[in-house]
């Protein structure tokens, strides 16, 4: 049974972490789509570094060991599938816009 | 760039956009008088004395919070009145009581406010419910206006109904407006229900207070910033009505279960904790795609717009979205974090960042666009030398009082709930400890940059686009 001291610390290091686990989520999302926007490959590189670390802060949140299995499989699925919305969106609004002759 | 959506050299305005105008005058005074009582409140932090008889924080706060939620509403509903002519291509249906009811729900936000200053309690009986104060957060109005609130939203939505089927031209973003219109007016009903088992009380409660928020608002936003991209843009429909069904369906989908987060320690039964845990995480995803999409329309036009102040609020909308909803709400949407965060000062910074991200960019974009067909009737871009600085200076205060709020609500959720286990002793720790005693002054600061900035704001509304108000 950890303490209260124990307890603060591990829910201290989990707001930190979800709060860069969706802030990197975001960023990766903006680089990525910037640097396709822009074709830039080196921006679409950049991105990943965001990738990375959304992945991390999932990590962080589950290595607290406060989360229980629901909850860190939770983590886990959220955290895969947050990796893959840049580019399942990047392939929505360019093929809508293509469809509409828009296409950049 | 222009779209149908401008209005022709020498064609008048429709009526239904000359009441959109006032609704766009009364919501940005309400802004005003939403940022005074904040900041009272904000002072009364600082020096808990500060016209304690007068006017108590309780007040303030009360004031604070409705001021907000109403100019949103108004500023909202003000957007569909401009663009719903714009849309069927004819006057709205019903204009005149729609101009009745808004002179009628003006006079009563009057009344309302005079009571909440000069009333302010009464008894806990059925007379202060009815006249003075219904006493449950955020939707504190007395019933009258509650039941006043509804039937303006009624009126409301027979004008968007009636409208829609006289033009005999029922778009995709009419549908979803409708459809949306339907659900927040009815979910407003469920605060109306009022029962002394305070479980059963904050279950209806939570309706009115999440899902107006984070389902029927977001989904009218997601209407309006559509018309504002064909105008802003001359995004094609087609790919406004595609995106917004998508959005609809991404928000409906994590938004409306998500609100299972609010019903994790209020005595409602376990399968919450799960069911709402899971939608919660979720929650961003809506807002992280939108980013994309964001990126990809401002880029793809290289920002280029005949309104910059509207579009620029229209793109600190999305990314502002993501930011206070999605950033600062999953920090503390998990059943084990909120726990302890609950009602601290870190659902306060998440709740200032995502109001002033997803919605006040929104009314503001509304806002502009409408200022621009009013001052330049022909495509003339609309810019001035004042915007960018109340935009920049609100975003800068916003986050400095979020910031502010989050490290005291760290210092709450981590002293006061976790270390020391909500005893009184804890309490009177966390509120002496300097991460939650500083802060207050640092809020108090933020707030004047914000009413400095909303200065700035009103006094570009008032000149943009008149002779020598352009940017050379």
């Amino acid at each position: 049974m950890p303490s209260n001291h124990e307890i603060a610390q591990m829910v201290g290091s989990i707001i930190v972490y979800g709060f860069f686990f969706v802030l990197s989520a975001g960023l990766y999302a903006m680089f990525y789509a910037l640097g396709r926007l822009l074709e830039r490959p080196w921006l679409v590189r950049f991105s990943y570094l965001f990738a990375a670390g959304e992945a991390l802060a999932a990590l962080g949140m589950i290595a607290t060991g406060y989360l229980d299995a629901f909850w860190t499989y939770l983590i886990a699925f959220a955290a895969v599938a947050y990796l893959f919305i840049p580019q399942g969106m990047w392939w929505v609004v360019t093929t809508f816009h293509a469809e509409e002759g828009h296409a950049h | 760039m222009a779209t149908s959506f401008a209005r022709p050299k020498g064609l008048p305005l429709y009526e239904s956009q000359k009441l959109a105008l006032a609704y766009f005058a009364v919501a940005i005074v309400l802004f005003g008088a939403q940022l005074i009582f904040g900041l009272l409140a904000a002072y009364q932090y600082i020096n808990p004395n500060f016209a304690l008889d007068q006017l108590p924080f309780m007040t303030n706060r009360t004031l604070h919070v409705n001021a907000m939620i109403v100019w949103l509403l108004v500023g909202m509903m003000g957007g569909v009145y401009w663009f719903l002519p714009l849309e069927t291509g004819r006057e709205v249906v019903g204009i005149k009581l729609a101009k009745f009811i808004w002179w009628v729900i003006v006079a009563g936000v009057g009344v309302v406010v005079l009571v909440y200053l000069f009333v302010q309690t009464g008894h806990g009986n059925a007379f202060t419910l009815w006249f003075i104060n219904e006493g449950r957060e955020y939707v504190e109005a007395p019933r009258w206006a509650d039941i006043a609130i509804v039937a303006w939203v009624a009126i409301f939505l027979y004008n968007v109904i009636a409208t829609t089927l006289a033009s005999r031209r029922v778009t995709g973003l009419l549908g979803v407006l409708i459809f949306d219109l339907v659900a927040l007016g009815a979910l407003y009903t469920a605060g109306m229900h009022y029962t002394v088992n305070v479980t059963m009380d904050q279950y209806l409660w939570w309706w009115v207070v999440h899902l107006w928020v984070e389902a029927t608002w977001e989904v009218l936003v997601g209407v309006l910033m559509g018309w504002s991209l064909m105008y802003l843009l001359g995004t094609p429909r087609k790919l406004i009505e595609t995106w917004l069904f998508l959005e609809v369906a991404l928000v409906f989908g994590t938004g409306i279960l998500g609100l299972g987060h609010h019903y994790f320690w209020i005595g409602t039964p376990e399968y919450w904790i799960g069911l709402g845990g899971f939608f919660s995480a979720l929650e961003p995803l809506p807002l992280v795609a939108m980013v994309v999409h964001a990126v990809y329309d401002a880029g793809a036009h290289r920002l280029h717009t005949v309104n910059r102040p509207a579009l620029f609020w229209a793109i600190a909308q999305a990314f502002g979205n993501f930011i206070g909803a999605g950033v600062w709400g999953f920090m503390q949407t998990l059943p084990q974090i909120n726990m302890y965060s609950h009602g601290t000062q870190l659902a306060a910074a998440h709740g200032h960042l995502a109001f002033f991200g997803a919605y006040v960019g929104t009314v503001l974009t509304l806002v502009y666009i409408a200022v621009q067909n009013v001052r330049r009737p022909i495509q003339i871009p609309l810019d001035s030398k004042y915007w960018p600085w109340a935009y920049a200076l609100m975003i800068l205060a916003i986050f400095g009082i979020a910031g502010s709020f989050t490290i005291s609500g760290f210092a709450q959720t981590m002293i006061e709930r976790a270390e020391l286990g909500s005893t009184w002793f804890a309490f009177i720790q966390s509120y002496t400890h300097p991460w939650y005693t500083n802060t207050h002054a640092w809020r108090f600061g933020f707030g004047l940059l914000f009413l400095v900035a909303y200065l700035i704001l009103v006094y570009d509304l008032l000149t943009i686009g008149r002779k020598g108000g352009q940017r050379a």
